[in-house]
């Protein structure tokens, strides 16, 4: 065990016998209570499309057959789950250290935006500098988003969830404008860019199942994000700081930079799943670049208990929940907004669980930050 | 501007700004309970749908309204047994509540106007004009010639300034929200408040959404609130969590949002993009500028418990 027992409730309870232990560790309570509630909240699904007169073994049978039969079927799940592991992970980050991000949304459409200006109009060498350049320039343009959330909140007061909320309107009109205006491909349709150049275009990893690389880029991005949470110094602080503000204080944890830090994390993560869209799954700027994207990988982190590495596999299943809601919609006559239901009542169900227990690993503590986050020592001397 | 683009202009911004300042109260309410009230989108969305439903079966908008006011308080009900009898993450049960009237409006959209809202049917929210006051020029066309939710939310940020900081109850509300503990060891349950906040809230909410939905919409639309519920609440925190104060935010952001439509009108060369930014780069400016000075209930966001921590 390498995390540390100040964290962790694991070696607390270790000595209440190992039964206990397992109750409370995370992995286990993890595993057990996500499960669960995606089942309740798949059997609510159920008593809904049952009320609106469908076959609910027809349902589910289109939604299993739609995410997972077949090569396109399983292309198409992962091609969903990519932004949703990337922004997943980056929120699990921001979570645990009790920074509140909820602007994913627009952090995504930033992305798109800043790969989308490379991957047009810049013409650099070979295809993975040219793809290289692209996602860096994705990344920074959603982490300067976040950070100047963060900034705000850190400098000037006001909470986050409200600030970065109000942000995504922001940035999500300014992306449509550009796309609507300045950068529509002219004679198009719908209002959309021109093509990426070639050079900018993610390859096709699986060709049955037109899968690209950005699932692979996706999944080591989220590994990365849990190796910096649970292995690194920085990751330690930014724990602490999500077990509670004063706590964090007393332990000489620069609070600001960390809160910071978690901003920059995930909005960095949101910007490359918008940049990764641009340049694989779409290969153009659309005007639509996400539809709830940044608010279902919410729901995602908190799946995958804010755990960076459980958010692959969550952004996977959710993934397949997009894919598989199509042909359900289609073949079982399943009205839409129905999977947005489902998400919406897993998410209740495992807050109320977690709630109920009255988990302290899982409190988002940071919520008794409420004013201006004052400089600790630490901070006072490093600016010294 | 000419006067009668002047006076069309303050209209249409009290207009716009009705639902905003309804929802304020609710926000000022909650808030200061100490729940943070980020529900109230998922309320005045779910208030939509309710209030043109009930305007659409009853052939009436009061009834719409109440309807609306029902589905407000549906969704502040799931957000009460989450957040506060199960003491569930505020914060993140209010996004989930968002999430599912989102999800919820869509879906009952489907069952309950199976071929789409037909917006010739619903019954509209009509304007009253008071007598001899509305003939006063300037004045008279756009303070007296307003619907009756407009003269309501007048009504109801003084009802609400009157009942939180002048009543009994207000004060226990407000203690709830300052210091739980010292409020349930004086036989003031900290969650029957809350509750009690969160069903009000929702109520207001519901009136938004129906006032959005009736009077300036005419019509149901997905996703209809568009955020609003979330510039309600920029509102409150802009005044201070004063009903007073408050409902005059959210009486200056909904001017803002009325800009939109004036500057098409007027043929001035902004894209509608970057207009329809205006209210939002508002919300955020006030925010910024209040700075510091924001204090929130100070127990805001705690679950309530007896146990010692």
């Amino acid at each position: 065990m390498s995390r540390p027992a100040v964290v962790d409730g694991v070696e607390r309870d270790r000595r209440h016998g190992v039964l206990r232990a397992l109750w409370h560790s995370d992995a286990v309570s993890s595993l057990v209570w996500s499960v669960l509630a995606v089942f309740l909240a798949l059997a609510v699904g159920g008593v809904l499309i049952a009320i609106s007169g469908g076959e609910v073994g027809a349902a589910y049978d289109a939604l299993i057959q739609g995410g997972l039969g077949g090569p396109a079927a399983i292309g198409a799940t992962l091609t969903f789950a990519t932004p949703l592991i990337l922004v997943g992970a980056g929120t699990a980050f921001a979570f645990r250290s009790g920074a509140f991000n909820i602007g994913g949304e627009g952090q995504i459409f930033l992305g798109a935006l800043g790969a989308a200006v490379v991957g047009l109009y810049v013409p650099i060498g070979p295809s993975p500098v040219h793809i290289g350049l692209a996602l860096a320039l994705s990344v920074a343009a959603g982490a300067a988003w976040a950070l100047l959330a963060g900034a705000i909140r850190v400098f000037r007061g006001p909470h986050e969830v409200v600030v970065t909320l109000l942000m995504n309107f922001v940035a999500i009109l300014f992306v449509q404008y550009l796309v609507q205006g300045p950068m529509d491909a002219p004679g198009s349709g719908p209002p959309e860019s021109e093509q990426m150049l070639p050079s900018a275009i993610l390859p096709r990893i699986w060709d049955d199942a037109n899968l690209r690389l950005g699932i692979v880029i996706a999944v080591l991005a989220a590994a990365a994000v849990y190796y910096l949470l649970w292995h690194t110094p920085r990751g330690f602080a930014s724990r602490c700081l999500g077990q509670g503000e004063e706590r964090a204080r007393y332990a000489g944890i620069r609070v600001r930079t960390t809160f910071l830090v978690a901003m920059g994390v995930s909005g960095g993560m949101a910007g490359l799943a918008g940049g990764i869209e641009t340049l694989g799954t779409y290969r153009r700027l659309e005007f639509q670049v996400s539809d709830g994207l940044g608010f279902e990988a919410i729901a995602v982190a908190l799946v995958a208990r804010l755990n960076p590495l459980a958010a692959i596999v969550a952004g996977a299943f959710f993934g397949f929940l997009r894919a598989g809601a199509i042909p359900m919609q289609l073949v079982a006559g399943v009205p839409s907004g129905l999977v947005v239901v489902i998400q919406a009542v897993a998410i209740l169900f495992i807050v109320a669980g977690a709630g109920l227990r009255e988990r302290t690993q899982f409190t988002l503590a940071a919520r008794t930050m409420r004013k201006r986050i004052p400089a600790t020592e630490t901070d006072d001397r490093r600016a010294a | 501007m000419s006067q009668a683009a002047l006076i069309d202009f303050l209209a249409a911004g009290l207009l716009t700004a009705t639902p905003l300042v309804l929802a304020a109260c609710g926000g000022c309410l909650l808030e200061r309970a100490g729940v943070y009230a980020l529900a109230l989108e998922g309320m005045m969305l779910a208030g939509c749908l309710g209030a043109v439903y009930g305007a659409v079966t009853t052939g009436s908008a009061t009834a719409g309204v109440l309807c609306g006011v029902i589905a407000g308080m549906l969704i502040a009900a799931v957000m009460a047994i989450a957040s506060i009898t199960l003491g569930a993450d505020q914060i993140v049960s209010a996004l989930a509540v968002n999430l599912l009237a989102l999800g919820g409006t869509a879906y009952a959209l489907g069952e309950l106007f199976p071929g789409g809202v037909n917006a010739g049917e619903v019954p509209h929210i009509d304007t009253v004009s008071i007598p001899l006051l509305s003939n006063i020029p300037l004045a008279g066309p756009v303070l007296f010639e307003q619907s009756l939710p407009t003269y309501g939310a007048v009504g109801l940020v003084a009802l609400t300034w009157y009942v939180l900081l002048h009543t009994r109850w207000g004060l226990g509300l407000r203690a709830v929200g300052q210091y739980p503990r010292a409020a349930d060891t004086l036989g003031v349950s900290p969650w029957r408040m809350q509750q009690g906040a969160l069903l009000a809230c929702g109520a207001c909410g519901g009136v938004a959404g129906a006032v959005l939905a009736l009077q300036t919409a005419g019509t149901f639309t997905e996703n209809m609130s568009g955020g609003r519920g979330f510039i309600a609440l920029a509102a409150v925190i802009f005044g201070r969590w004063h009903p007073l104060y408050a409902g005059l935010a959210a009486l200056l952001f909904g001017f803002a949002d009325a800009l939109q439509l004036r500057f098409q009108v007027l043929g001035i060369p902004v894209s509608s993009y970057f207009v329809q930014m205006i209210p939002y780069l508002m919300a955020l400016v006030a925010l910024v500028l209040l700075g510091g000075r924001a204090q929130y209930a100070a127990a805001i966001g705690q679950a309530y418990t007896r146990r010692n921590k």
